[in-house]
């Protein structure tokens, strides 16, 4: 299934050679800009962007140095509250002067009834849920000028109104409105294990040409539920069914993520190189196997 | 942007899981709260020091539980904190603290937050904050290091008539390595006499 692209400008197509980025966290900054660490691209969380000050000074400086994605977690796009004009206007500014390789938000709802909640809320995944997510990222990407990609979250429950799979949810949202889709296979390892959803059929499932990147994060025990934490190395586990969907797929930027218990960036940067293995591996024996 | 109508079938299934699935769901719930009161730990950290760790869980997880965030920017939350600060005169603990004299730094700390996101590009904003409390000489460098040390991009010019022995230059010290990123604010510090 390819998704329809619309008259939005494009993204700027990250070259296949892009690997793997990091997440940029507030506390890295000022030795990201004094040391200019190898990293080929930084993902930042926008929402603390986007008012003025010295964050988003220092952005625009980390602008100058590296490719940046933007990932969002306010736009609540699952949710039935009027999108927010501040949030989508602030977003449009920063979008226009640092032009992002990449926007991307959660396939989620974070606010209802004015209440902003701050966490990734999942819906159920039914018909009606699909056409109001379509709705609003046309208008979103209408109003950027951008398309974006929105990420399958973790859940820790399941919904009994949900009536088709998670993969056939962001399938038809991505074919209609032409986003991308943002894979973590993180949350769906974690989902997995929480809800015995089968991560191998999510992955198969899941239109590989609309996937715009991957995220790969660490995840905490609690009981008997996994939490998405993002606060540990990525898991042996996630790290094995990344090397094997890396291994058909190897031109997809990558992104290790990592928010919660921050570590020193040199052991963020551990992360990183591992990822660039993977994907420099498989790349070398794509390109020995075609020659 | 175009209203989304709040009143569909679907509108009524996210309330419905927001007020029964969320609160049956430890995982959705704690991180509901644990969110906001992360938010007061980062937004209020000289609060938190001068309550200590008990006190202040106490107060910031109630506060986590009873007030919802607004905003879309979790960055600033806590806008009514000092005043419910300020409400623990009536408490238990009415005798335990000076508690005004609390909620005026919770207060001045927010206020600070609203500085370091104002949308001004002027790298450079000065305010003049007048301590309106009878601190002695040792609390109120205690509380000008603490502003220091919590928020390096300040720069603080402590202009007190009670602090002529102060060394003003070892507070600013905190603050130059910022300075190359052309951003500061400058808080010129004031007490009353009293």
């Amino acid at each position: 299934m390819q998704r329809q692209r619309k008259n939005y400008q494009q993204r700027t197509q990250p070259p296949s050679s892009i690997g793997a980025g990091l997440g940029l966290r507030i506390p890295h900054i000022e030795y990201v800009l004094k040391n200019k660490p190898d990293i080929p691209w930084f993902e930042v969380h926008i929402c603390n962007f986007l008012r003025g000050g010295l964050n988003q000074r220092l952005l625009k400086e980390v602008a100058r140095h590296y490719p940046l994605s933007f990932h969002g977690v306010s736009l609540n796009l699952g949710g039935t509250d009027d999108l927010d004009n501040d949030y989508l206007q602030r977003l449009k500014i920063m979008v226009d002067k640092l032009n992002p390789l990449l926007i991307s938000e959660h396939a989620c709802f974070t606010a209802l009834d004015g209440n902003h909640l701050h966490d990734l809320l999942p819906v159920p995944f039914t018909p009606a849920a699909i056409k109001h997510f379509c709705n609003r990222i046309d208008q979103v990407q209408c109003f950027l000028g951008r398309e974006i990609s929105i990420e399958n979250v973790s859940r820790y429950t399941a919904f009994r109104q949900s009536q088709i799979s998670e993969a056939e949810f962001l399938s038809e949202i991505s074919q209609t409105t032409g986003c991308g889709i943002l894979l973590d296979i993180n949350n769906a390892y974690v989902n997995q294990h929480n809800l015995g959803e089968s991560l191998d059929n999510f992955l198969a499932a899941l239109p590989v040409n609309n996937i715009a990147e991957i995220h790969l994060a660490g995840f905490s025990q609690q009981g008997t539920q996994l939490i998405d934490t993002h606060s540990c190395v990525v898991s042996e586990a996630v790290w094995n069914s990344y090397q094997q969907f890396n291994s058909c797929h190897p031109n997809i930027p990558c992104l290790i993520e990592w928010d919660n218990k921050l570590p020193d960036f040199l052991t963020l940067q551990q992360e990183q190189i591992k990822a660039q293995t993977i994907i420099d591996s498989a790349s070398k024996r794509i390109l020995n196997g075609s020659a | 942007m175009i209203s989304t109508e709040s009143t569909t079938p679907y509108a009524a299934m996210l309330k419905n899981l927001l007020s029964q699935t969320v609160p049956q769901t430890p995982s959705y719930q704690n991180n509901l709260i644990a969110t906001r009161f992360r938010a007061l730990q980062q937004h209020f950290r000289i609060t938190h020091g001068l309550l200590g760790e008990k006190v202040f869980f106490a107060i910031a997880n109630s506060y986590a539980q009873h007030v919802a965030s607004k905003n879309w920017d979790i960055n600033i939350y806590g806008e009514s904190f000092a005043d419910f600060i300020k409400q623990q005169i009536h408490s238990h603990k009415a005798n335990k603290f000076d508690w005004a004299y609390i909620a005026w730094v919770a207060n001045t700390e927010y206020q600070l937050l609203l500085l370091y996101y104002n949308d001004s590009d002027q790298p450079k904003i000065s305010v003049k904050l007048t301590i309106p409390y009878c601190l002695d000489d040792k609390s109120l460098i205690s509380l000008l290091i603490d502003f220091s040390q919590q928020y390096p991009w300040l720069i603080l010019e402590a202009d007190c008539l009670k602090m002529e022995s102060l060394n003003k230059h070892s507070i600013i010290a905190f603050t130059r390595h910022l300075n190359e990123y052309d951003f500061r604010i400058d808080i010129n510090i004031t007490s009353e006499p009293f």
